[in-house]
């Protein structure tokens, strides 16, 4: 009974996202048991739609990492999208225009980007931290600096209204992960991201795409930058250039904190997810608990190495298991 | 290679597209340009002459709102008094304020101004323009060594908003429960909060401040701190905000909630632009704010600037007007000038003559 449950355990264990799991889930009780707050269907709400904006974006940064690349500039396309579709929408009042105007900036955005990796064969740290400089640099240019406010209420809808009773942005979130989900396991595109970022050459060889895999994946993530950037002026009535500094490390250090790789080939969306997740139930957390603001970057950090130093052990183990169950097969 | 050719040309395009339509949608004509790099000169006269007063201002970060007003407010007073004014703007990075420093020490100006990113960082450059015969002054933050530092008291201007709210608060019978959307990490900031509570403890008001959250001075970061704080208070029925962003930040979190904006008090600080403008008249919850007309720290610098030059000995801190800003006095202080308001200068400077 005992060797049952151990190795129903085992399999458990063996699971990429469960220690992230496991750690939400203290880190939920914990906060339910110092501030009752916490626990309560609003607070669930604030937190999940703050995490979609991330969510969104992330969804994106996770193709481009998985095929083995990085984009920088998704704090500034957030910015640039949210002041364009402000100012679409002071021009023309139409919603559904500024929509897409966005979302067209977003593909653009990133097919830039693609090319000049891709094609171009610049690293994509340098290239897209040259395109997050270009681009915050038009967005301030254009805007001198100043915020575009907008007083059309669907517009402000879009981002504090409801579906239901969850909030809008929460629900493309869902959308959107059920939709790539599906996508990255069981197309065939999917399983090209992933052999792309395992070993591009092999990819290659395979008669994969890798060029057009990767532009398709620069401009998702993109389009995404741009989305959320959109319901996030939404969410302010006003297009703020100044909006999304730092977006893109949070966008990062989430994806990566849910356990893909920088080397590409490895990570999946439950587990980026999931890390959006905890740093926004952290964020929140510290908040309703009072916590002195000076302290939030420090308890961030050491959450994220703790986590993923509990993680990088785990692994180790798991391999190591593996080598000697294998030395004993043979 | 086609294919990818196809696509940079239609990309450059749209790119152009959406640049031509947001510059003519965020360059309102008579905007004035700024340049975020580089220096801009203004001189009073048309040519330079050796005895004219050469004044340069190294500015910390010409791409905020509250900058750009402080330059134009001393263009124009540079201007009117026939000086030479040149401005130089560091982009937030203190190796570019020193370069710029040491470059208006090379040109030979004749009153050094600066914006200190750090005023420990700077401290060396100002002792050698001290010692060059230069005469030193800062804008924002107090250096040694400086001969003056012009700037409006953030605990004299967070004290008249507080006295408002005291008064207000009493009038209607209101027993407030305050949300602070504050900038611990500058001193700045720190000192507006401070000043915000003694005016409301000076007036003998009984209050309770339910939470103080960081909003980082953005709009968006103090929407999402505020959401937060706002879930744990929802009774909270005043906010005040350390800047006009975090004000309107804190009001967008409070309407989201669905809580009852009738009852809400937001107080802003600096009416630096646009934003606290229409907060304020769109006679909303955004009550009061506390003024700091960056255009009159611009006029202060290079008014300080000549009296300096003409040897005249000024005090440690040459302050400059703030008031408590309600949609009643508005009108005094600002013209309507198509979707713009302009500052009337003259009203302004009558607050300096009291």
């Amino acid at each position: 009974m005992f060797k049952k449950v151990k190795s129903k355990l085992g399999i458990y264990m063996q699971n990429e996202q469960l220690p992230l799991l496991l750690l939400l889930i203290v880190l939920c009780a914990l906060l339910t048991f110092f501030t009752p707050v916490f626990f309560t269907f609003d607070n669930m709400m604030n937190i999940l739609r703050a995490a979609s904006l991330v969510a969104i974006t992330g969804v994106g940064m996770l193709i481009v990492i998985l095929v083995g690349e990085i984009d920088l500039s998704v704090g500034s396309t957030y910015a640039l999208s949210g002041v364009t579709g402000a100012a679409v929408l002071s021009i023309t009042n139409n919603f559904f225009l500024a929509l897409v105007a966005v979302l067209l900036l977003g593909i653009l955005i990133g097919a830039l980007n693609a090319f000049f990796v891709v094609k171009g064969k610049v690293n994509s740290l340098i290239a897209t931290m040259g395109s997050m400089a270009i681009i915050r640099g038009v967005t301030m240019v254009t805007t001198q600096a100043r915020s575009i406010q907008v007083t059309l209420d669907s517009f402000v809808e879009f981002g504090t209204g409801y579906w239901g009773p969850f909030p809008k942005p929460l629900v493309i979130a869902i959308v959107l992960i059920v939709l790539v989900g599906y996508i990255l396991k069981h197309t065939s595109f999917g399983r090209y991201i992933y052999a792309v970022g395992g070993n591009s050459n092999a990819a290659k060889l395979a008669g994969i795409a890798v060029g057009r895999i990767k532009f398709i994946a620069y401009m998702i993530v993109g389009v995404l930058a741009s989305l959320s950037g959109f319901i996030s002026a939404a969410r302010m009535n006003s297009g703020q250039p100044t909006a999304g500094n730092g977006f893109e490390m949070e966008v990062i250090s989430a994806v990566i904190f849910g356990g893909a790789s920088l080397n590409g080939g490895r990570g999946t969306l439950l587990g980026a997810m999931t890390g959006v997740l905890i740093l926004s139930v952290l964020q929140n957390g510290l908040v309703l608990m009072q916590i002195d603001p000076f302290y939030h970057n420090i308890v961030r950090g050491a959450v994220i190495i703790f986590a993923v130093f509990i993680d990088e052990r785990r692994k180790e183990g798991l391999t190591k298991k593996l080598l000697k169950a294998k030395s004993q097969q043979a | 290679m086609r294919k990818y050719m196809k696509i940079v040309v239609f990309t450059l395009l749209t790119v152009f597209l959406f640049t031509s339509v947001l510059t003519g949608c965020g360059q309102k004509s008579g905007d004035k340009k700024t340049e975020s790099t580089g220096s801009t000169e203004t001189s009073g006269s048309n040519t330079d002459s050796a005895d004219q007063l050469f004044i340069g201002y190294v500015c910390n970060q010409m791409n905020h709102e509250w900058y750009q007003n402080i330059c134009n407010g001393a263009e124009e007073e540079a201007k009117r008094l026939g000086v030479k004014l040149s401005i130089a703007d560091s982009n937030m990075d203190v190796t570019t304020q020193i370069n710029a420093c040491e470059n208006f020490i090379a040109q030979g100006v004749d009153v050094l101004v600066i914006t200190p990113i750090d005023p420990k960082a700077v401290a060396p450059s100002l002792k050698k323009a001290k010692e060059k015969g230069i005469h030193v002054i800062t804008e924002s933050n107090v250096v040694e060594g400086a001969d003056t530092y012009v700037g409006i008291s953030n605990v004299e201007g967070g004290k008249k908003v507080g006295k408002w709210y005291a008064e207000y608060a009493k009038k209607n019978n209101i027993s407030p429960k305050i949300l602070i959307i504050g900038l611990p990490a500058y001193e700045d900031c720190r000192q507006r909060v401070q000043g915000f509570k003694e005016g409301l403890d000076e007036a003998g008001l009984e209050y309770e401040i339910v939470q103080e959250v960081d909003g980082q001075g953005d709009k968006e970061k103090s929407l999402v701190a505020a959401t937060d704080a706002l879930t744990a208070h929802k009774d909270v029925n005043c906010i005040f905000g350390i800047n006009d962003n975090s004000t309107t930040g804190g009001m967008a979190a409070y309407k989201a909630a669905g809580l009852d904006e009738s009852k809400l008090v937001a107080i802003g600080f600096g009416f630096e632009g646009k934003v606290g403008q229409e907060a304020l008249m769109s006679g909303g919850p955004y009550k009061v704010a506390c003024a700091m007309f960056p255009q009159f720290v611009g006029v202060g610098l290079v008014s300080a600037s000549v009296a300096l030059a003409n040897g005249e000995k000024l005090p440690e801190h040459y302050e400059t007007p703030t008031i408590a800003m309600t949609e009643e006095l508005f009108p005094k202080y600002y013209n309507k000038n198509g979707a713009e308001y302009e500052l009337n200068f003259d009203a302004v400077r009558e607050l300096l003559n009291k």
